[in-house]
């Protein structure tokens, strides 16, 4: 299972990243990207199986990554997860649209990860 | 719940989960600890909710050190990069302000704005009394913190 995260923040990557490993889920390759432009220049050259993210990002947000992946639809395999420091019903509920597998809000719990990875790889 | 209690409770799970600190309420020395931590940084935060406003958490350079050392599993008397040092305070004036916001805010959105992050001239100390929202004191492995929250009507 190969991530991709993506966040403008190389602290909130690391912190996510740190996470992963923590969560004992056996994972290969982990990817970076700073904005959803450089996330979808990942997912073309790349195999990737769940993609992180944030929402608020310079350049392209994770709002226009989420509907330019979904506008090409050449990743139907893809799992979607959001990781953001909004935690609302309605924040939730809004990118349900987006065909988001999990919504995690931060902090970042390690056994909320990996919950979410074990269902990614069903 | 009331806005210190939430910010607390936000905080504390931000520094223990994130940061591998401890945040406490016991503010006893609290003025001793202040005046003896020289170097002061700022880490600022828009909302936009109702009403939007500005979290602001003040902490010594040493704490910022300290969590930056944890963060990265390296030495807390070693100076971190200005612009990692900035990154970690900015995500964490970030996820504490996300976090508080959702347990006031309910099942309401919000949006945050890009954290600022700020070093202060070496006397100053944060001393706001009488804030225009709402001012949490503790400290974080031992270190003061002072977070204030500034509002305004949405």
């Amino acid at each position: 299972m190969n991530l991709l995260i993506v966040d403008d923040s190389s602290m909130m990557r690391a912190m996510i990243r740190r996470t992963v490993g923590l969560t004992g889920v056996d994972v290969g390759a982990i990817f970076e990207a700073g904005d959803g432009a450089a996330a979808l220049a990942v997912l073309e050259a790349e195999r990737v199986d769940v993609l992180m993210t944030d929402l608020n990002m310079p350049v392209m947000t994770g709002w226009e990554l989420l509907g330019e992946i979904a506008r090409r639809g050449r990743w139907p395999d893809l799992a979607c997860v959001v990781i953001s420091s909004d935690g609302s019903a309605q924040r939730r509920s809004e990118v349900e649209s987006y065909n988001v597998r999990h919504y995690v809000a931060k902090p970042l719990n390690p056994e909320v990860i990996r919950d979410v990875l074990h269902d990614c790889t069903v | 719940m009331s806005c210190t209690t939430a910010l607390f409770e936000a905080l504390s799970d931000v520094a223990e989960r994130n940061f591998f600190a401890f945040a406490d309420e016991d503010v006893t020395g609290y003025g001793d600890l202040v005046e003896a931590a020289p170097g002061w940084m700022v880490a600022a935060v828009g909302y936009d909710a109702a009403p939007a406003g500005v979290l602001a958490a003040a902490l010594p350079a040493a704490l910022a050190r300290e969590l930056y050392a944890a963060f990265t599993a390296g030495d807390a008397g070693e100076e971190p990069p200005a612009d990692g040092l900035d990154d970690l305070l900015g995500e964490f004036a970030n996820m504490v302000c996300g976090a508080w916001l959702t347990r006031q805010a309910g099942s309401a959105t919000f949006a945050l704005g890009r954290p600022t992050v700020l070093r202060t001239p070496d006397a100053w100390r944060p001393t706001w009394s009488e804030p225009a929202g709402a001012l949490l004191r503790l400290t974080i492995n031992g270190h003061p913190v002072a977070i204030a929250i500034v509002g305004r009507e949405g």
